[in-house]
């Protein structure tokens, strides 16, 4: 029993500050959003939520943040369905080709960003797709659909493949059997697929900085803009938001796992 | 044959459905493997017929041929006198019922069961109806809202039943279905499986590796090997008379006594001749196969190995006449290994001369006292001696 507590308290001092060197830098950043005075001092010598108000006022801040949501949501449609579908091709072709498939579609992960960046933007440069959301869709799905792949290709792997022939023997057709029983079956890939594809998109900001024009701007462009060119704490909200934001993100489905299973306890 | 009378009075089910008719279907795998060799084979309507065989043995691949889920190299299939060859699962209206059972996780058990209806040109009240009906067969009324997670797996197995029969499809399909049960529940299902098979009047085509199960259920046997069919018959048939060592020695147990043929009905085993049924082959080399309940003890031998079967002399241990025994027309030294107990009968592992083993069965009523290592005499009626022949030298030297 000491023992144990003992060892507890030990890991416990590291976990701390394993805890404290992650976060500490990412929580800098709320104090300073509720700054009275245009400053980053830390901590701010006055408060106040000029930053939230300008934030979700300004032109500049609030086209960006629209931009960054519209590219986001339709990149996530596009990896999502894209994905899904190369996703079982490549389960069911198997075998040398099936893994060549993969190599390349899940290239853009492994190759740096940088290195994708200027090859899309000097073969966009020529096709005249920067400097618009065409351009942004087509290089963020690029980006982002390898997380798609990878983890609808891992619940593919993990579901019974006697379900599509047990749907098919029950004389379903391909797309039924796909609606009822495969993406059922693979939903939670892909909704992590989905996810990832919609954060990698709305992160990007090696291939969105080649891209932009002040006409379209991503909001990781206009903060990277924003912070080399001024001193406005705006970023500082933006930051904070989108923290709140991803924490809700991560710890939603924990909680909506918890209920359903409560309800079964108790009936 | 004679044996089947037993199911031709029962009941005659309400409809005869559709047979199946395999026409030299042969599977090559992309490997260059030959999983079905060149089967040929008639299933009639109604039929419940097993595929047995070993691992390996093609039943599976000749039935997912059937099914629709292995393409055949070559040959035809036909179901209920269509020739389905080239259509998909979905379009051979066949019910099978997967080894895992492979129910969808995600609906509950009427929505698994209601699955296959679709599409049928059925309405809702008829679709309810049905799905209720087909709960009542398997037994499972009051279970449709859970899912398959929160039954039994026997449970589960009744529903993969219910879900494959609900649309009424001319043949079912069983693959190892209660391979994943456990022993006293695999019993149980069994019956519950004949006796629907009674109720539905549906073909079932059965595949399994387990003897039990194939001489239990079917009204014939399909003994599969290296991707041939090397017998089919009643389970009668087989077990009483298999055409080869492997149909002799993977259905039931045997002893075999290798030598060479002497005429019908003739073996020379040792310095003995053996006699035993005469429609076998007449020369060559051959085994005689003797199942272990056609054979009995009808003496001791002595310690030199003379048999002595005169009435019990060396030991006054065993009297031929009061075992009934006296009539048997082959005798065989052997030497006791075995004995277990296993209350309807009693297994005795015996060692014959050239050094093979065998078993013997015997019943319960005034056992033979024996001792392990004592050396006896065996003997067994030639219309209880089956031979077959034996393939290659080589073989029959290991």
């Amino acid at each position: 029993m000491d023992e144990t507590t003992r060892a507890g308290w030990g890991l416990r001092l590291w976990a701390i500050l394993v805890a404290v060197l992650l976060v500490a830098p990412l929580l800098v950043v709320v104090p300073i959003s509720f700054a009275e005075k245009r400053s980053f001092k830390f901590p701010p010598d006055g408060l106040s939520v000029d930053w939230y108000v300008n934030l979700f006022t300004d032109q500049r801040w609030t086209s960006a943040i629209g931009t960054s949501i519209l590219v986001g949501v339709l990149v996530t449609l596009i990896c999502t369905v894209l994905g899904t579908a190369a996703a079982l091709g490549i389960h069911r072709l198997g075998g040398r080709v099936a893994a060549l498939v993969t190599g390349v579609l899940v290239a853009p992960m492994i190759v740096p960003g940088i290195v994708s960046a200027v090859a899309i933007y000097s073969v966009y440069l020529r096709w005249q797709l920067t400097g618009n959301l065409l351009g942004f869709l087509l290089a963020h799905t690029v980006l982002a659909i390898p997380f798609v792949i990878v983890t609808v290709t891992s619940s593919l792997s993990t579901t019974d493949p006697m379900l599509e022939r047990a749907a098919a023997s029950l004389g379903a057709g391909p797309w039924r059997t796909f609606v009822r029983v495969t993406l059922p079956a693979i939903a939670p890939g892909v909704g992590a697929g989905a996810l990832f594809a919609f954060v990698t998109s709305f992160d990007e900001v090696v291939a969105a900085s080649f891209l932009q024009s002040p006409a379209i701007r991503t909001l990781p462009i206009e903060m990277f803009v924003s912070v080399t060119n001024e001193v406005d704490p705006t970023i500082a909200a933006v930051s904070t938001v989108i923290l709140a934001l991803t924490t809700a993100i991560v710890l939603l489905p924990a909680f909506t796992r918890r209920r359903p299973s409560q309800k079964a306890s108790s009936s | 044959m004679t044996d089947r009378s037993a199911t031709a009075a029962q009941p005659a089910p309400t409809t005869r459905t559709g047979g199946v008719r395999l026409d030299r279907v042969t599977k090559r795998f992309r490997s260059g493997t030959i999983g079905v060799d060149d089967v040929s084979l008639t299933v009639e309507p109604g039929e419940f017929v097993t595929f047995l065989g070993p691992s390996g043995s093609g039943k599976t691949t000749t039935l997912n041929t059937i099914a629709g889920f292995a393409k055949p190299s070559s040959g035809r299939i036909e179901i209920a006198g269509a020739d389905v060859t080239a259509l998909p699962p979905s379009k051979r209206n066949l019910g099978v019922v997967f080894q895992n059972y492979a129910l969808f996780p995600h609906m509950t058990v009427r929505e698994n069961i209601a699955f296959g209806l679709h599409g049928r040109g059925l309405s809702k009240a008829e679709i309810g109806a049905r799905i209720e009906e087909s709960l009542a067969m398997v037994r499972l009324d009051g279970l449709g809202d859970r899912t398959p997670k929160q039954i039994s797996g026997g449970q589960q197995q009744r529903v993969a039943l219910a879900r494959a029969l609900v649309y009424r499809p001319p043949v079912l399909l069983m693959d190892e279905p209660l391979g994943a049960l456990d022993k006293a529940l695999r019993d149980r299902m069994q019956v519950e499986i004949s006796r629907i098979h009674r109720e539905v009047g549906t073909t079932f085509l059965f595949v399994t590796h387990d003897q039990g199960e194939a001489l239990g259920l079917s009204d014939r046997i399909v003994l599969f090997d290296r991707g041939r069919v090397v017998q089919v018959g009643t389970p009668a048939e087989l077990y009483e008379r298999p055409a080869s060592l492997f149909a002799a020695e993977f259905l039931g147990e045997s002893n075999v006594f290798r030598g060479e043929l002497a005429g019908p009905g003739a073996l020379r085993f040792g310095e003995q001749t053996l006699r035993c049924m005469g429609d076998g082959p007449a020369s060559g080399s051959a085994a005689v196969v003797v199942r272990p309940e056609r054979l009995r003890l009808v003496g001791t031998a002595d310690a030199s190995g003379r048999a002595d079967a005169s009435g019990g002399a060396a030991r006054g241990a065993i009297d031929p006449a009061a075992r009934g025994a006296a009539g048997a027309e082959n005798r065989v030294e052997a030497r006791v290994v075995n004995i277990a107990y296993f209350g309807a009968f009693r297994r005795v592992t015996l060692r014959y001369a050239d050094g093979s083993s065998g078993l013997l069965h015997d019943g319960v009523d005034a056992p033979a006292p024996i001792a392990l290592g004592d050396p006896v005499v065996v003997g067994w009626d030639a219309e209880h001696a089956v031979v077959v022949p034996v393939p290659a030298p080589a073989e029959h030297a290991a």
